[in-house]
């Protein structure tokens, strides 16, 4: 499939999925948008022979993630552009369930990128601590004591989090 | 709470029923991405790093009052600057000679493996701490830390730079501040810019923060540095292909970035661009001038001004239009496929590139009125080489259009 081919579809099948992800990562879904955008580019910027959908979506989430741990973000708002609080959800539910969704973003935001990337990686993607480790370039002990100081500040804030003790958590398996 | 049905909940909440980014702006953004790097990038040689961390005395105490001004680099630079007033090649003694007790620095390494998304630089992780240890009334703010560098240093000279990512969430203590930070290395190259990677090896680095000293707001006695104790630095791992070396190079900012920091560069090669609005038709080049018009006429003459580049590839010239600072509106020439040629020092490649269309960052039709600034990159690469030197910025044109 040809390389815009793939862009194109990829940004069909899995647009949404993508700026879901950065989402989380940004806490703001204009941020969001960009940062899938960004990461598109500089993914694709180097063709890429025989890239199919699958392999292309994962080469984008690892360009998403180096780009918000390099800064990307803060390096977006010294040029002038952004806004830098989080954007509430703008939609739906009951009132506790987006009350909930605000805590949460809201409670993200206050973690360092490293814990955050840990966090969502950890209990949005489902990757292992050694999964982490590979994404964020760490070692599996420095993942762990992202995600045990990100837990605690989460719990500081939501209130006691199940199933998020870090030290049981299998370095090699998914739960 | 679940966590994960919480964090499930808030994406979907958030981002409904999105289609995502505009697939045609994408695919835009990466022919223009493409046209400025083709011009003769190599693969560019990388390196993991693992760190070690060494012992080494603290810094002796200072009493006196300071400031200690941000500095941090912004996204229009190379991603490794050096530090300001350390240069590659300089003896570190004299940074340490003028080193201001007062505040202690300490950079904590993470040890880090192999890294197989390695960048143009090599990269670590750690934990970076600003404590006052001397004078109570000196207040230490999380800025602060971005104005702090890593300087490589190899028999007391100065040899390789590090580029720190500090933490939006620097933490705050009664103590001083603590942030995450990762760092870009790249060792000094022969021209005392840094540039690539550090080669497989160990090296001594110290995390270094420039300061002025001052006595009050109006008299500033005298510049100095809070220097680090030592870290270890050992590359582990060399020569993993780089996934994206463009990013290791001078750009123009994208759509709705801020041109404030933009400043003209020169190197082997000057040039000028002329960039005039008009009505015309791409396909066949035909043109007429019209501030009203939705595409641009580039005509572009670069000098090379020595000394001679072999295989130099074909020219490209991309440019952004500018409102109050921010871009609204990108062009570029796609460039050519003509065989390298050998350019001579002191000769010109004046080169009409054509009709293009002129891309409005909001997806409207043409420039509206009003005085605009038109900043242009051209790109003169050789052939299997990737020297960031023949990237310039030129100077910047007005361009107003009237009600």
């Amino acid at each position: 499939m040809p390389t815009d081919d793939v862009v194109t579809t990829l940004i069909a099948d899995r647009g949404r999925a993508l700026t879901r992800y950065a989402y989380l990562l940004c806490g703001d879904v204009h941020d969001a948008e960009d940062l899938v955008q960004d990461a598109l580019v500089k993914t694709f910027t180097r063709r890429r022979a025989g890239l199919q959908v699958d392999s292309a979506e994962a080469y984008v989430r690892r360009a998403m993630l180096t780009l918000y741990l390099d800064g990307w973000r803060k390096r977006k708002r010294r040029s002038g552009r952004w806004p830098v609080a989080a954007e509430p959800a703008s939609t739906g539910g009951h009132e506790s369930a987006s009350a909930d969704r605000i805590d949460v973003i809201a409670a993200l935001a206050d973690l360092p990128p490293q814990q955050r990337a840990s966090v969502v990686l950890r209990f949005y993607e489902d990757l292992t601590v050694a999964e982490i480790a590979d994404r964020i370039g760490v070692s599996d002990g420095a993942v762990k004591r992202y995600l045990s100081l990100g837990v605690r500040r989460l719990e500081a804030t939501l209130g006691p989090i199940q199933d998020t003790d870090v030290e049981s958590l299998p370095v090699g398996e998914p739960r | 709470m679940n966590l994960t049905d919480a964090l499930d909940d808030a994406a979907r909440a958030a981002v409904p029923d999105r289609a995502g980014p505009d697939p045609a702006r994408v695919l835009h953004r990466i022919r223009r991405r493409r046209a400025t790097r083709t011009a003769g990038y190599g693969v560019v040689a990388v390196a993991a790093v693992g760190i070690l961390a060494l012992g080494g005395s603290r810094l002796p105490l200072w009493d006196g009052p300071g400031t200690l001004p941000p500095a941090g680099p912004t996204a229009l630079e190379p991603p490794v600057a050096t530090v300001p007033g350390v240069e590659c090649g300089q003896s570190f003694a004299d940074v340490t000679a003028r080193t201001e007790p007062g505040v202690a620095l300490d950079f904590a390494p993470d040890t880090t493996g192999e890294r197989p998304d390695a960048t143009t630089t090599s990269v670590v992780t750690g934990r970076l701490t600003m404590t006052p240890t001397g004078s109570d009334d000196l207040a230490v703010m999380p800025d602060v830390l971005d104005g702090v560098g890593l300087v490589v240093v190899e028999n007391d000279t100065v040899i390789g730079f590090g580029t720190m990512t500090v933490d939006d969430a620097a933490a705050q203590y009664p103590s001083g501040v603590a942030a995450d930070a990762r760092v870009h290395l790249a060792a000094c190259s022969a021209d005392g810019v840094p540039r690539g990677p550090l080669a497989a090896g160990r090296y001594q680095a110290y995390a270094v923060l420039p300061i002025t000293i001052a006595r009050g707001p109006d008299e500033q006695l005298r510049d100095g540095f809070v220097v680090s104790d030592p870290v270890l630095i050992e590359i582990s791992v060399t020569a993993e292909p780089d996934d994206d070396p463009s990013d290791a190079y001078l750009r123009l900012p994208e759509c709705g970035e801020s041109t404030s920091g933009l400043t003209t560069t020169a190197g082997p090669v000057i040039g000028t661009t002329v960039v005039t609005v008009g009505t015309g038709d791409p396909q066949t080049g035909a043109f007429t001038e019209d501030p009203s018009g939705d595409v641009v006429q580039v005509r572009t003459r670069v000098t090379n001004v020595g000394p001679d580049i072999p295989d130099a590839t074909s020219l490209v010239t991309e440019g952004v239009v500018t409102l109050d600072d921010v871009v609204v509106a990108i062009w570029f020439t796609p460039g050519g496929d003509l065989p390298p040629v050998d350019w001579t020092a002191r000769t010109v490649r004046g080169e009409t590139h054509g009709v293009f269309p002129l891309e409005r960052c909001d997806g409207g039709g043409p420039l509206g009125p009003g005085s605009y600034t038109v900043w242009s990159m051209s790109v003169a690469g050789r052939l299997g080489t990737d020297d960031p030197a023949l990237r310039v910025i030129h100077e910047p044109t007005q361009l107003t259009i009237d009600g």
